[in-house]
Parts: C-alpha cells; sequence; structure tokens
C-alpha cells in the first residue's frame, strides 16, 4: 500500500473541567492506509470519540483543548491549519457521521437541497443543476428508493435508518479520502443497522474512502473492518488486523471484552465472564497500566509503569502491555 | 389470534398467562378533543410464562416488547384480553388489591439514571418497598436493606449515598436490589442492561443468573439485543409491530426460526467473528417497520415479507404450535 | 451501551464513577462469582476508613448546592446584600430611634429621636433638607426623616414579598401538582382560570381591589390584633391581591413540571414498589420541583 493517509502521533486531548484535568485521550498514535477501514473499539470513555473529534478539530474549547501531538493528514499537520483551510478540509477531505441521526439533518431544508449544498461548497464552478443531479445520484447510491422524489422530501419524512443514509450521502458527496463515523448505528435496530453497514463499507470501497469507524459492537466491527484499535482510558491498549483481534487477543482488556459479550453463536447455558470493576477515573493520575486495577493478570510491575505499545509476535500485532497472551 | 395456547403440562406450571393482550394509546386531535386515531402498540399478544423461567421478548424499537410487559404488571392499562397472575385476574383487581399484588411482581428499569430518584440515598431507595409494606421497623427494615445490597455485590457501607455518585452498572445493582426487596415471584427486567457499557453488561447478566436460582425468581427479559436474550433466556418471544409472532425455546429459535422475520432478524446480528462474517448471507429487510397508528392487514409483516402472498395480506396468521412447542403466526413457516 | 458516549468524554469527570465504591469485603460467600470479579476495586479496611472520614456525612442534593453556593462569590454577596437589608427594615427603625439627643423644635416643642426619626413626623420648617447629623438622609417636602421612611418603605415591600410568595408558593404547588398529576377537571379548570388571569391587567386587579375594599378592610381587619391599624390591613390587601393574580402562572410552572416528572422512570419505578398515590406526590414530585419553584418564584411578575 501506498504511504499513509493519517498519521495520529502521540495526541493527548485534556478537558480542563471543575474537577480536575481529563485526560480523555493521552498518548495515542494509531495510522490509518488509503481505503482501510480501521475501527475504534472501547466502553463510554474510554476516548474513542474525543478521538475522532479531535481529527476533525471539533473539540469544544473550553473545556477540551488538543495539548500535544500531530495529526498528519496527506502529510500535513491538521492542528496547525486555520480556520479557513479547516473548512476546505472538512466536507472535501474528512467528513464525518454522527451517532443521532435525528439532530444531523437540518429540518428545515430538503435533503436534496442539504447534500447539494454540501457539493457545492467545495466545487464552486458547479451548477445547481449538476448539484442536484449529484445529490439524486448519491441518495440512490445510498439506496434511498426512489431517489429522484425523495431529494425532494424533508428529513421528518425519512426514518432513522434512512436519515443515516442521508448522512452517509452528505458525507461522502465530495468524494473524500476519510470518513469518520461515530457509533453510527448505536441508535438504530439490527435490521436497519445492516441497511446502513452494506452501504456505508460497499461506497467506501467502490469510492476508495478510508473509513476509520468508532463502535463499542465487536460484531459490527467483525463485520467492517480491517484493522482495529481497542481503546481503553483513553490509550490504545491493542491495535491489530481485524482476524488476529478476534482469534488471537493478546491484551488481558481485549480477551476481556470478548468474554464478557453474550454471542450469536454460543451454546446454551455457557456463562459470561464479566470484567470487574470500573473503568478508571480520568481526572486522577493513573501510576502504571490504567487497566492493571482490573486486570487477572497484574504483576507488581503493573502498577508501576506504563507498558507501550510492543510488536507480539503475530505480524502487525501490537499491545500495551508486559505480559500479553 | 384465535388460537388458545395452552400449558404443556410436561413443563413447570403457569405463573402468569396473558390472552389476547391489547393496549392502544388514543392520539387526540381537532376541536372537541377527540380520539382520531389510535396507536395500537400491543395488539393482541397471547404468550404464557412458566415458574421459574426466564422469557425473553425481543423486538425493534417500537415493537410493543415494552408496553407488553408494562401491561403485564399493569403499570399501562391495557385496552383489551387478560393477564392471569398466580391465579388472579390482574385486570379486574381494585386499586387497593393491585397494590398488595405489587409484591409479588416487580420491574427493573432500563435506565440506571432515570429510575432512581435523585433526592432518595441508596438505603431509601431500596427501603422504600419495604416500607411500603410495612415489613418490620425501621431497625428491622435497615437490616434487611444491608442484605439486599450485599447479595446484589455492593458495600452497605455506602447505603447513605446517593444514586448520583454511583456508575450505570452499580445503579442497576441498586434497582435489582429494590426489586427484590419484597420476594416477588415475577421480575420484568426492561431493557435492564442496554444502557451499561458492554463489559458492565456481564456483570448484571451474571448477577440477575444467580439471582434466579437463589430468590426462585421468574423472568419476563425484554429486550432488543438478541445475543443477550439468547444468552439469559429459556424461551424466547419476537414481538413484531405489536404482536408475538413467535415463541419458542432460545435453542429452536436460534437454530431453527420459522417466522421470516425472525430469520431476518437473526441473520442481521453482526458475530464478533470475523471469518463466520465474512461469510454469513444477510437477509436484508426492505423498508421500514410500518406506523402502528396504521398497520398492514392480515399479517403485518407482509409488506416486507419475501414469501408473501395475497393470504397474508387478507387473513392474520394465529400464532399455532407449528412443532412441538414451538409457535409461530406465519402463514408459510419455515 | 454508550449512546451517552459523547456527553460523558466531554464533560468528563462529572459522569465518572467514583472509584471503587463496590468492595466485595462483606460480600455474602455465595456470590463468589461476583467477589472474583470485584476483586479488582477492592479496597482495603483501612482504606474504606479512610474514604469514610474524608467524606462523613455524603451530600443531599440540597446540601451540594448549597456548598456550591457559599463557593460562588457573587451570589455570596448578592445574599450578604439581601440579608443586609432585611436585617435594617426589622431592626433599623428601632436603633436608629434611639440614636441622637432631643431636639428644640420650634414647632412641636423638645421632641426626642423617637420623634423626629419616625417615618411619619413632620417637621415642617425643615422641608427638602440634605443629610445632616440629625435627618441622616436628609428630609423630604413635608419635612419627614428620609431614612425612616426608607427603613418603613423596606419592610413593608418585604412583608408583602414574602407574604405574596408564601401563598404563591402554597397554593402554585398545590393546585398546579393535583392538575399534573390526576389532569382532568382539575387540569381544564386551572388552564382557563389561568388564561382569564393573564388575559386581565394584573395591575388594574390589584388598583381595583385596593381602591374597592381598602376602606372596608381599614375598618374590619384592623381590629385583629395580628394586623393592627396603621394601614397593615390594606397591606393585606394588596398583598392577597398580588398573589392572587401571581399563583396561576406558579401554578402553570408546577404543572408542566409535574408532567414531566410523571413520565420519569423512577415515578413509574416507586408506583411498581406499591408506593400510594399521595406517598408519590410528597415524596417524589414536590422534592423535586424544588428548583423550578425557586426559579419562578424569583422570576419578575408581568404586573
Amino acid at each position: 500500500m501506498a504511504e499513509n493517509l493519517l498519521e495520529v502521533n502521540n495526541l493527548k486531548t485534556y478537558f480542563f473541567t471543575r474537577s480536575g484535568v481529563v485526560k480523555a485521550v493521552d498518548d495515542v498514535s494509531f495510522v490509518i492506509k488509503p481505503s482501510q477501514t480501521l475501527g475504534i473499539v472501547g466502553e463510554s470513555g474510554c476516548g474513542k470519540s474525543v478521538t475522532a473529534l479531535s481529527i476533525m478539530r471539533l473539540i469544544a474549547t473550553p473545556p477540551g483543548k488538543i495539548v500535544g501531538g500531530e495529526i498528519n493528514f496527506n502529510g500535513e499537520n491538521i492542528l496547525e491549519k486555520n480556520l479557513d483551510e479547516l473548512t476546505d478540509l472538512r466536507g472535501s477531505q474528512i467528513s464525518m457521521i454522527f451517532q443521532d441521526p435525528m439532530t444531523s439533518l437540518n429540518p428545515v431544508f430538503t435533503v436534496g437541497y442539504q447534500i447539494a449544498e454540501t457539493v457545492k461548497r467545495h466545487h464552486k464552478d458547479m451548477s445547481n443543476d449538476q448539484a442536484w443531479k449529484r445529490s439524486v445520484e448519491m441518495l440512490d447510491l445510498v439506496r434511498i428508493p426512489d431517489a429522484k422524489k425523495r431529494a425532494k422530501s424533508y428529513p421528518h419524512e425519512f426514518s432513522g435508518g434512512m436519515r443515516q443514509r442521508v448522512m452517509i450521502a452528505i458525507a461522502l458527496a465530495c468524494n473524500p479520502k476519510l470518513l469518520v463515523a461515530d457509533e453510527p448505528t448505536t441508535a438504530l435496530d439490527v435490521t436497519i443497522q445492516a441497511q446502513v453497514l452494506e452501504p456505508m463499507s460497499g461506497l467506501s470501497k467502490e469510492f476508495g474512502t478510508a473509513v476509520m469507524l468508532i463502535t463499542h459492537d465487536l460484531g459490527v466491527v467483525a463485520g467492517t473492518c480491517q484493522h482495529v484499535n481497542v481503546m481503553y482510558a483513553g490509550h490504545v491498549v491493542e491495535s491489530a488486523p481485524v482476524k488476529q483481534i478476534f482469534a488471537t487477543p493478546a491484551h488481558p482488556y481485549t480477551v476481556g471484552l470478548l468474554r464478557s459479550i453474550p454471542r450469536m453463536d454460543e451454546k446454551h447455558g455457557s456463562s459470561l465472564t464479566p470484567i470487574g470493576g470500573q473503568p478508571p477515573d480520568l481526572s486522577r493520575e493513573i501510576i502504571g497500566c490504567p487497566y492493571a486495577p482490573r486486570c487477572p493478570k497484574v504483576q507488581n510491575r503493573c502498577r508501576q509503569e506504563r507498558p507501550e505499545l510492543k510488536p507480539v509476535g503475530r505480524g502487525e500485532q501490537v499491545a500495551a502491555c508486559f505480559y500479553p497472551d | 389470534m384465535a388460537q388458545e395456547i395452552t400449558t404443556p403440562a410436561t413443563t413447570g406450571t403457569t405463573l402468569v398467562d396473558v390472552k389476547g393482550l391489547k393496549v392502544h394509546f388514543p392520539i387526540k386531535g381537532g376541536i372537541f378533543n377527540r380520539t382520531v386515531a389510535n396507536v395500537k402498540a400491543v395488539d393482541g399478544v397471547d404468550m404464557f410464562i412458566q415458574r421459574g423461567e426466564t422469557l425473553g421478548l425481543v423486538g425493534e424499537s417500537g415493537c410493543g416488547k415494552s408496553t407488553t410487559g408494562r401491561a403485564i404488571l399493569q403499570l399501562v392499562k391495557p385496552t383489551e384480553g387478560s393477564v392471569v397472575f398466580e391465579g388472579d385476574e390482574l385486570t379486574k383487581l381494585s386499586p387497593g388489591a393491585l397494590r398488595q399484588k405489587r409484591a409479588r411482581m416487580q420491574m427493573v428499569f432500563q435506565d440506571p439514571f432515570g429510575s432512581l430518584d435523585p433526592r432518595f440515598s441508596v438505603g431509601e431507595l431500596v427501603a422504600e418497598p419495604l416500607k411500603n409494606f410495612n415489613r418490620g421497623n425501621a431497625k428491622e427494615i435497615e437490616e434487611q436493606v444491608a442484605d439486599l445490597l450485599r447479595v446484589v455485590g455492593l458495600n452497605p457501607f455506602f447505603m447513605n449515598r446517593f444514586a448520583h455518585e454511583f456508575s450505570g452498572g452499580q445503579r442497576q445493582r441498586i434497582g435489582i436490589a429494590r426489586a427484590l426487596a419484597l420476594r416477588p415471584s415475577l421480575v420484568v427486567a426492561d431493557e435492564p442492561v442496554s444502557a451499561l457499557d458492554v463489559s458492565i453488561q456481564a456483570q448484571v447478566l451474571n448477577l440477575l443468573q444467580d439471582l434466579q436460582g437463589k430468590f426462585g425468581l421468574t423472568y419476563l427479559f425484554v429486550a432488543h439485543n438478541l445475543s443477550v436474550v439468547k444468552h439469559i433466556s429459556d424461551r424466547v418471544a419476537v414481538m413484531y409491530l405489536g404482536r408475538v409472532v413467535e415463541l419458542s425455546k432460545s435453542v429452536e429459535m436460534y437454530e431453527m426460526p420459522l417466522h421470516p422475520y425472525t430469520q431476518a432478524l437473526l441473520s442481521a446480528i453482526p458475530v464478533p467473528d470475523p471469518e463466520i462474517e465474512s461469510k454469513r448471507k444477510r437477509i436484508i429487510l426492505e423498508g421500514d417497520v410500518p406506523s402502528p397508528v396504521n398497520p398492514p392487514s392480515g399479517c403485518n409483516f407482509h409488506p416486507r415479507c419475501w414469501k408473501a402472498q395475497a393470504v397474508c395480506r387478507e387473513v392474520i396468521p394465529p400464532l399455532e404450535e407449528k412443532q412441538y412447542n414451538h409457535y409461530a403466526a406465519c402463514h408459510f413457516p419455515g | 451501551m454508550d449512546t451517552k458516549d459523547k456527553n460523558q468524554e466531554i464533560t468528563g469527570h462529572e459522569y465518572m464513577p467514583p472509584d471503587s465504591v463496590v468492595s466485595p469485603l462483606q460480600l455474602d460467600p455465595d456470590l463468589t462469582v461476583l467477589a472474583e470479579n470485584d476483586l479488582a476495586t477492592a479496597l482495603s479496611e483501612n482504606e474504606l476508613k479512610e474514604l469514610a472520614e474524608k467524606k462523613e456525612k455524603p451530600a443531599t442534593p440540597l446540601q451540594d448546592s448549597l456548598r456550591r453556593l457559599r463557593r460562588d462569590k457573587r451570589a455570596m454577596a448578592s445574599v450578604g446584600v439581601i440579608g443586609f437589608l432585611v436585617l435594617l427594615a426589622i431592626f433599623g427603625p428601632f436603633i436608629y430611634q434611639h440614636i441622637g439627643g432631643p431636639y428644640d423644635s420650634a414647632l412641636n416643642g423638645t421632641i426626642s429621636p423617637q420623634v423626629y426619626h419616625s417615618y411619619y413626623h413632620q417637621e415642617l420648617d425643615r422641608q427638602d433638607e440634605g443629610p445632616s447629623a440629625q435627618y441622616w438622609l436628609g428630609t423630604d417636602d413635608l419635612g419627614r426623616d428620609l431614612l425612616a421612611r426608607l427603613m418603613q418603605g423596606l419592610l413593608i415591600s418585604i412583608s408583602i414579598a414574602v407574604l405574596v410568595e408564601v401563598v404563591d408558593i402554597t397554593l402554585g404547588i398545590l393546585i398546579g401538582v393535583l392538575a399534573g398529576f390526576h389532569g382532568g377537571w382539575i387540569d381544564q379548570v386551572l388552564a382557563r382560570f389561568t388564561d382569564i388571569i393573564f388575559a386581565f391587567p394584573g395591575l388594574l386587579f390589584i388598583i381595583l381591589v385596593a381602591g374597592i375594599f381598602g376602606a372596608w378592610a381599614d375598618t374590619h381587619l384592623s381590629g385583629i390584633p395580628i394586623i393592627g391599624a396603621n394601614g397593615n390591613a390594606r397591606l393585606l390587601l394588596v398583598s392577597l391581591a398580588l398573589a392572587f393574580v401571581a399563583w396561576p402562572l406558579m401554578a402553570r410552572y408546577v404543572r408542566g413540571q409535574t408532567l414531566q416528572l410523571k413520565e420519569q422512570q423512577f415515578i413509574e419505578a416507586a408506583r411498581t414498589a406499591g408506593t400510594s398515590d399521595t406517598r408519590i406526590i410528597l415524596r417524589h414530585i414536590v422534592p423535586n420541583l424544588f428548583s423550578i419553584v425557586v426559579v419562578a418564584a424569583t422570576l419578575a411578575r408581568c404586573l
């Protein structure tokens, strides 16, 4: 593959709250290659959404602030860009879809108009007709039935799943190189979830768009992603191609996660092995491995120093653990 | 739903028997505030729950599963139909008698944040049902509360704390302690883990299973997550648009679903295994769930069903025993 | 699942659980599975004690907000000003009347400060004076002490405000909760009545009441000891008239909030626990109305 599309190096995004500094993302590094689908999994508060918002430079300041690191997109550091350059970048090069399809669309404009607007913002020379044609074409691509007619409908006339597909249409309308999808199916039912995921992965393959898919659902990851980052307490604790994550998980947290979810294909009567305890309070200083208090394999060393991501001897797989599986 | 379901003699005794349950919410409109339409949230549900089992009730949002759970507990007044619980017809009980009956049937709620009054301490929350039913003096109640908290894995030391100081999983434990306080026989668990993080979900599921054996509980487990329901249930009922479309042992349901909707639902669930995922064929349903205000005629799944024939548009398929203990409401099952 | 993910991450710490509240130390031995799982968050007995000492009494929501209030410097300054005004209104006149020596008035002979520092005494040859040692804030055009009148006015304003709020809050909560909780005819009557009150100019109503019943109140009510003479009866009348036009708005706020609370899961949870309606209202609804009532009571009335 060619060089990396996105390189995140030592990203640190902190929130300065009354009760202390919350290190939501603390020293996170990863890469996305062109047309690769990267999954980021973790529980709430692990920093996966903040990572996405940092890449989009959408962190609300205050209380949040990117305090360190660099985000190189196509070789340029996003963190050094000014607002105008960012606006050009967002939508045309990187676009994002959010969890809640109900509030992401403007209720007073037709969906066709909203797609056309996005297209025209980034292609100033395009005529209204061309832009409208493009939006009908996009709606058709995300499998909205009768796209020509539906382009004239307002968001409230669409169901949740269709709205999320409209969001995908808007996001992909300008052929971005990277699509950041933050829990795109969490608010949807399973049968609708499939209606959204299929066009998303299908189109990204067709257009060669790289996708950064943020989710807590390991099933979605297994079906959609090529590479997976597992995040815990603001750190990436494991990163590996999708098959290896599920077949030979190395970090105890990944192992714990996989053991704690009920699966459709499990035998009846098998029991779950939950991870005990709670994720740590990120506003407190964490010494050692953040997972140490919940880890079944914890040793003294884990409580004293923080493990770095290291290859665990299986190709591209890396894990931040002194005693990986 | 003409067909009556009878309890098979070979299994446990029936604890709850639901027949023809309907819950319609009126939509008021016009100048005179007349009822212009009805949201048919539950539209003819038949099922039974056996003593000591866990019956899973699954379906997508808006299918009426939560309303069914609430209607069984009479938290929502059923429009029609009967709910027999421990031999009493609940729909005909007086408010006073129903309040007494509440000690026997409890609920665990979905929202660990909204279901606990923010102005009550943990101790007060768990003590509330005990006080309502005068289960002892202040000291005895406090002892019971401490026991209950221990049972759900919380330290009674934190009895004076307020719910907002706890995490979602811990709050759900408080809710469970409250539900167990009166030693009920039936617990309706309405999406008890769907608001929790994956690693915490397993803790709560295991706790529920432990407690079932310990307290001899019968669960009606309402959830949209089929993997979770499969894990915890002995039998599963699948709902679509206000009706039960399939009801069977959970193993059978997952191995050999009879109703096309169940088949589509099961095929849509992602499995956390890339090997399996890459090989699986998905049945992607066209369109969305129709509005419960104007459900389609006949079998209400027919507009999305790939097997639909003329008869499906006209005749409502009854929930029938298609195979031994395996009920389905479909003209062309299998 | 984490539908609340974004919120949580952004507001960070506020949503984070207190670390390790679960302790398996005193767990039922039967539940070994659980105990094992929670071992990770175990606290030693010492740590528990330490935690207990650090936070001896857990804060109720009220204590919590009071603590926050105390930390807010501007709010505390405002509380100080209001406190000062209240003290001034209650004790000011009494103290002021004991300050200063006798005064040889050309018109009234020798008078003590109790006389010339009273709010009604007219010293007609000393009209419109500026501040002086005798009259701290000067006099008005009838030669009356301005400071004494100011403090008296303060007392009147404060007592009207308190009276109005007491009646307003009591009626507003009572009727608002009933209308919101039970709906039906109470709700309908409240809605129509509020509409009438909103449509009717409140100020006009108060003037009318004071004008029509003022004289009657003076003659009939001033006999009651606690009211007494000096136009207090009229004051009471005006307060009641004010409260009468104010409570429907309060009742509407309360009704709205009650409707919202009624939908909260903890109300349903209370009902499941066998709590009676009366108890649900008194224990779950009314305490949770506190914040809205405080806000509504302080809002300026459109009079």
